[in-house]
């Protein structure tokens, strides 16, 4: 029973995204989908979000570097305690929360999802996303995960040392300096 | 018939592997029996170079996996998708706790044992340590002081490799350091104003079993500050049984090791009064083989090596080998830990580093010394460091779109922790025992835990928030939190006692050289024998008391005593 309704909203979503004249999404989202097509539909939706978390910008960003296929198989095997069908689940409760959401321009679905972005790490329980909404939390920590363990999020727009040689304690930063995604420490402990 | 050597060493790992070196150097022919796998030294650490894109879960496991097979393995930090082979799988591997207590028991079974994994951090126990039993009366008193392991702990720390700055501090005792690491400058900042206004207190240098000087005679090369230690090691910078005690007794020609290896019973004459040997389970066809030695020597891990013992039952000893006191499988211990003080720290940002330093800070303990008197018995110390959060801290913060990736394009703002390792006082209903009903995947009794930590430890985690609050503001860091609540027993990786040495026969299962009071060429030399559990990681104390054991019991063993 889930599993049809769930396949006839994805239709339904897919369909409304098509009418909409593909301008609803950024065009590298639709560029990398027919690039390399999902077999999932849900796809779309998921490009979407990981365009939102991390856009491409000097360096390519989450959808260049396929982490929504990264994050579909992570909620497959539990991964940030994410269940099976949180992508679905939290797909319906936006739409549901933000009608039209798939219609807004980025800088509109930036805005629409701030406030569950928000909510979701604030300790007011009065912000706290309720429902499905909540599990924005664990698909965004699989979005940034899938990014920087990336080759490019790692390397290109991290710094990436496996074999640094020597530990040099104090060396100048400013504004300009980019962190190591091989400081284990600075990774495990963020 | 049985195979016959000199001595038969039961477990490969930190101590397995110093008591066979230590034994075969002394010219016995040494059976080592390792109960898990195979680990070669550098082919067999085979997710060391991967890096995260190269593993299918990104470094993180498969949850659902894990889940399954280890369940309780998973809670710990350095179990990650690069070592979750070198961790047990409760699956196959499950134990029991009692009374709504919790145990979380971390185990590796492999050659090399939790040598591989663990955390590598070496502190002397000084007489404060030795002689705290007996001044508050809780525990037995130890058999040996300081000066009885002093040379031991010189011995062992110049063969295993540890880098560390010496402080004069007669609590935590300096020894044969390679030259430290390196504070960052929030670590040094924070080490100066501890300094200036707290005199009795000082925070130095994590002493680490981690080479700053290469061992060219042994096949080790310095630490290349990668800092994944836990994958194994093929530049051998840090001690394991396969980077250091191995390649030393294998060199001797005196070494048999064979793995896959259960042993299920040490069996004992009792016509002779002695141990005879070994009864093996093949971990892959079950097949029982027994081995015949002159002396015995466990060293399979505190509770395994208790958990033998106890399993090891015959007309003269119905309640466990070498079990006459009654006190085997009790007084088992695990240091309190939590998580005392995590900060920021303001005004640093213009500093960062270049590589991974495989250590962090240690603050010694300070109170319940010198002047320093509190309501509670014992101390604790503090392990930990300062950093700056890397990507992963977005998985914890709001942002969305450019402004978030330009964010965490950056290092975070520097954070300094310390974590609390609290004394944990020997108590007699802390213990182990076997369920005989239900059996593991090797078939044997799988082990009951009781355990829970007292108010001491409770005022003593309570005492090491507050005053880990205190430090750091005087420092100018803020504090974002702070816990005294203790992580479930076991989570220090610290667990020891349960074959204590003493004495008294009456009251300890072990002399002053680790020897059974019951049986003489039996021998404990791992954390089993613990007789208290101090604050400071126990690993090179475990070190120092085998190499004295299998020295005394080789001495022994020559003269017809044992």
């Amino acid at each position: 029973m889930n599993n049809h309704f769930d396949h006839a909203r994805r239709n339904f979503i897919t369909g409304m995204l098509a009418a909409s004249g593909l301008t609803v999404l950024p065009a590298k989202v639709w560029a990398v989908a027919e690039k390399q097509p999902s077999s999932n539909p849900d796809n779309l939706f998921l490009s979407t979000l990981c365009d939102l978390v991390i856009p491409q910008t000097d360096t390519p960003g989450a959808v260049e570097v396929n982490v929504p296929e990264f994050v579909e198989v992570a909620v497959k095997h539990g991964l940030s305690g994410a269940p099976v069908d949180a992508l679905s689940r939290f797909e319906f409760a936006l739409l549901s929360e933000v009608p039209g959401f798939n219609t807004l321009s980025y800088q509109q679905q930036i805005e629409a999802l701030t406030p569950i972005d928000n909510g979701s790490f604030s300790r007011n329980p009065d912000e706290t996303p309720q429902g499905d909404l909540a599990l924005w939390k664990a698909i965004k920590a699989l979005i940034v995960t899938g990014y920087y363990t990336s080759q490019t999020g790692s390397s290109e727009e991290l710094r990436y040392v496996l074999i640094p040689g020597k530990f040099d304690a104090d060396i100048p930063a400013d504004a300009s300096t980019r962190a190591f995604s091989s400081d284990w420490t600075g990774v495990k402990f963020g | 018939m049985s195979e016959q050597y000199d001595a038969i060493v039961v477990g490969s790992g930190i101590t397995g592997g110093w008591a066979a070196k230590t034994l075969c150097e002394q010219g016995l022919k040494v059976l080592l029996l390792e109960r898990g796998r195979e680990l070669p030294h550098r082919s067999g650490y085979k997710n060391e170079m991967k890096s995260p894109w190269e593993l299918p879960f990104r470094g993180e496991g498969d949850q659902a996996l894990l889940d399954e097979h280890q369940a309780v393995q998973q809670h710990n930090i350095h179990l990650d998708e690069w070592t979750q082979d070198y961790w047990v799988k409760d699956s196959e591997h499950p134990y029991q706790t009692q009374n709504d207590t919790a145990f979380n028991w971390y185990r590796g079974y492999h050659l090399g044992g939790r040598s591989i994994m663990w955390g590598r951090q070496c502190y002397r126990w000084s007489d404060t340590d030795f002689e705290a039993n007996v001044k508050d009366g809780y525990g037995t008193d130890w058999p040996v002081r300081y000066s009885d392991l002093e040379s031991w702990y010189d011995k062992v720390e110049a063969f295993i490799g540890v880098s560390g700055a010496k402080e004069n501090l007669p609590q935590l005792p300096d020894g044969q350091f390679q030259p430290p690491m390196a504070l960052t400058p929030v670590e040094t900042h924070m080490r100066e104003h501890i300094a200036a206004h707290y005199p009795d207190r000082r925070l130095t240098i994590g002493r680490t079993a981690n080479l700053t000087e290469s061992k060219p005679e042994e096949g080790r090369a310095a630490c290349q500050s990668r800092y994944i230690c836990g994958r194994g090691c093929s530049y051998g910078a840090y001690f394991s049984t396969q980077s250091s005690t191995l390649p030393a007794a294998m060199a001797t020609g005196n070494l048999t090791v064979k793995t896959d290896a259960v042993v299920e019973t040490v069996d004992y004459d009792s016509e002779l009064k002695r141990a005879r040997g070994v009864t093996v389970i093949n971990r892959l066809d079950k097949k029982r083989t027994q081995y015949a030695a002159r002396m015995v020597f466990l060293c399979a891990g505190s509770f395994n090596s208790v958990a033998l013992l106890q399993r090891s039952v015959s007309d003269a000893f119905p309640h466990g080998l070498a079990n006459n006191s009654g006190v085997l499988g009790k007084y088992i211990m695990d240091h309190a830990s939590t998580l005392g003080a995590a900060s920021v720290v303001p005004g640093f940002n213009d500093h960062y580093y270049y590589g991974n330093r495989p250590t962090g800070i240690v603050i010694p303990r300070f109170v319940n010394m010198g002047e320093d008197k509190r309501a509670f018995l014992r101390g604790f110390s503090y392990q930990g460091g300062a950093y700056r959060p890397s990507w992963s801290r977005g998985r914890n913060m709001p942002g969305l779109g450019h402004a978030f990736k330009e964010n965490l394009r950056q290092p975070g703002d520097w954070k300094f922790v310390l974590t609390t390792f609290a004394e944990c006082l020997p108590r007699e209903s802390n213990a182990i025992s076997q369920n005989w009903q239900s059996k593991d995947a090797d078939g044997l009794p799988v082990l009951n835990i009781n355990f829970a930590f007292g108010k001491n430890e409770h005022d003593l985690l309570s005492a090491a928030k507050e005053e880990a609050a205190a430090m750091v503001a005087k420092a100018g860091g803020h504090v974002l939190f702070g816990s005294d609540r203790p992580n479930p027993g076991g989570s220090a990786i610290h667990e020891m006692g349960g074959a204590r040495m003493g004495r008294d026969a009456k009251t300890s299962i072990l002399n002053g050289y680790n020897q059974s009071h019951d049986v003489p060429n039996l021998f404990v030399t791992d954390g089993a024998a613990m007789a208290s559990s101090a604050c400071q990681n126990p690993s090179l104390t475990y070190m120092a008391l085998t190499a004295r054991a299998a020295t005394y019991a080789a001495e022994q063993l020559r003269a017809g005593r044992v």
